[in-house]
């Protein structure tokens, strides 16, 4: 349902519903876990944003169905229809070895008419693009996946080719390399960032993080957070985040 | 000016001789339409069906645009492609469809056809693949299509979702 909040030209989409089941033909065992993805004017305001759901398995009443039954609650506040959230959904199962490789990405649009809608989502997954590759990834359990699977939800970079380089303008706060580094995660990955962090000095990185957190980039502050969260960085609590 | 978003996806093809399909689409719309907010064009994955004959992408589509006027309506095009394992690619299908004019989710299927070309270039299409091409898919040469001797092609399943914005302000009802 959508509903009017707030200033002028603000309005709301409550989404309630589940994820049903599923039809992976030859496949057991399988779990799925949800995302959502939305454009920069988009914000949740209540409810899951993400979800892992139980392991289920195929039976004598259905024999090639898998139910989940999975509750998606949530809700968004936006100021425009450009960016209309995307659910992304990844299915994962056992393969021959008991190793858990993925099974299926898909993406759809969340309806934007009010009412009960069904939709049925198409799933796949990324092909080896050698045949070796084929043969190690099915012996070593190390299927190729996406690193984050929100590229699903994505139109750039399909073709196969690497996506173009996102421009970095340097941080007016610091002129240290970090700094330039620092723009270019707020659209890029940690990871590459991850070695300059040990080796500058303190006082620069504060002035990165306030420079950071003043462009009020809610991907990149979550970003940055999730990172420091899982490398339980001292620097987190020196800056305050 | 009236505003118009197009929401939805590219979904998948079926009909067409060869598995390991993608697509490359493109939106055009004429001089009074200004695009805001979105990709106007893209290329999808390659997709390689394992059961059945429908290749899915999925891909998605968010478009905002704003116009002064009607004339040039939003036109979606699009170019099937098949990619074999030696990775050569190989044109399969072209097929244009306009954006519908009524807000909501439409489901549409879009049709493809594909230039004949001679016997001879038939018959090294099936033994080698290619095949004649356009030189310039362009729909300003739509027009033109007079000469032109093509075969029909597989179909390409889209979903689009319309939301229009202050189109009655200028007398238009939708």
């Amino acid at each position: 349902m959508t509903a009017g909040g707030g200033g002028p030209g603000v309005f709301l989409v409550a989404v309630n519903g589940q994820i049903e089941s599923g039809e992976f033909p030859g496949f057991d065992d399988l779990y799925c876990k949800f995302c959502f993805v939305y454009g920069q004017d988009w914000v949740p305001t209540a409810g899951l944003e993400e979800g892992i759901s139980q392991i289920t398995s195929k039976s004598d009443v259905s024999p090639t169905t898998l139910i989940w039954n999975f509750p998606i609650e949530i809700t968004f506040k936006s100021t425009n229809p450009s960016g209309w959230p995307q659910i992304v959904i990844s299915v994962y199962g056992p393969d021959f070895f008991g190793n858990d490789v993925v099974r299926g990405y898909g993406a759809v649009h969340v309806p934007f008419t009010p009412g009960r809608h069904k939709r049925t989502i198409a799933m796949f997954v990324p092909e080896s693009t050698s045949r070796l590759q084929k043969f190690t990834s099915w012996f070593t359990g190390r299927r190729p996946e996406f690193t984050d699977p929100k590229v699903v939800a994505q139109g750039e970079g399909r073709e196969g080719k690497a996506p173009k380089a996102p421009e970095c303008s340097p941080c007016m706060a610091a002129d240290c390399g970090l700094a330039t580094h620092f723009s270019c995660w707020q659209q890029g990955s940690p990871t590459q960032v991850c070695e300059e962090f040990n080796s500058d000095s303190k006082s620069s990185l504060n002035q990165c993080y306030s420079c950071l957190l003043s462009s009020s980039n809610e991907g990149a502050i979550s970003r940055l957070c999730d990172h420091f969260l899982q490398r339980s960085d001292q620097r987190y609590k020196e800056a305050g985040l | 000016m009236a505003e118009l978003h197009v929401i939805g996806q590219l979904v998948g093809a079926s009909g067409f001789p060869q598995r390991r399909l993608f697509c490359k689409w493109g939106l055009h719309a004429g001089s009074a339409w200004k695009l805001l907010e979105g990709l106007r064009e893209g290329q999808t994955q390659v997709d390689d069906p394992q059961a059945g004959d429908m290749a899915y992408w999925c891909h998605p589509i968010d478009v905002h645009y704003a116009t002064k006027g009607l004339q040039g309506w939003p036109k979606l095009h699009l170019e099937v492609w098949h990619q074999d394992s030696l990775g050569r690619s190989e044109l399969l299908g072209y097929g244009f469809c306009h954006v519908p004019s009524t807000p909501g989710c439409h489901a549409l299927t879009c049709v493809t056809w594909r230039p004949r070309g001679t016997w001879g270039e038939r018959l090294s299409r099936f033994w080698l693949g290619g095949g004649p091409q356009l030189l310039a898919p362009d729909p300003a040469y739509a027009a033109d299509r007079f000469r032109l001797r093509t075969e029909a092609a597989g179909t390409v399943r889209l979903q689009l979702g319309l939301i229009l914005r202050h189109f009655e302000r200028y007398g238009v009802q939708c």
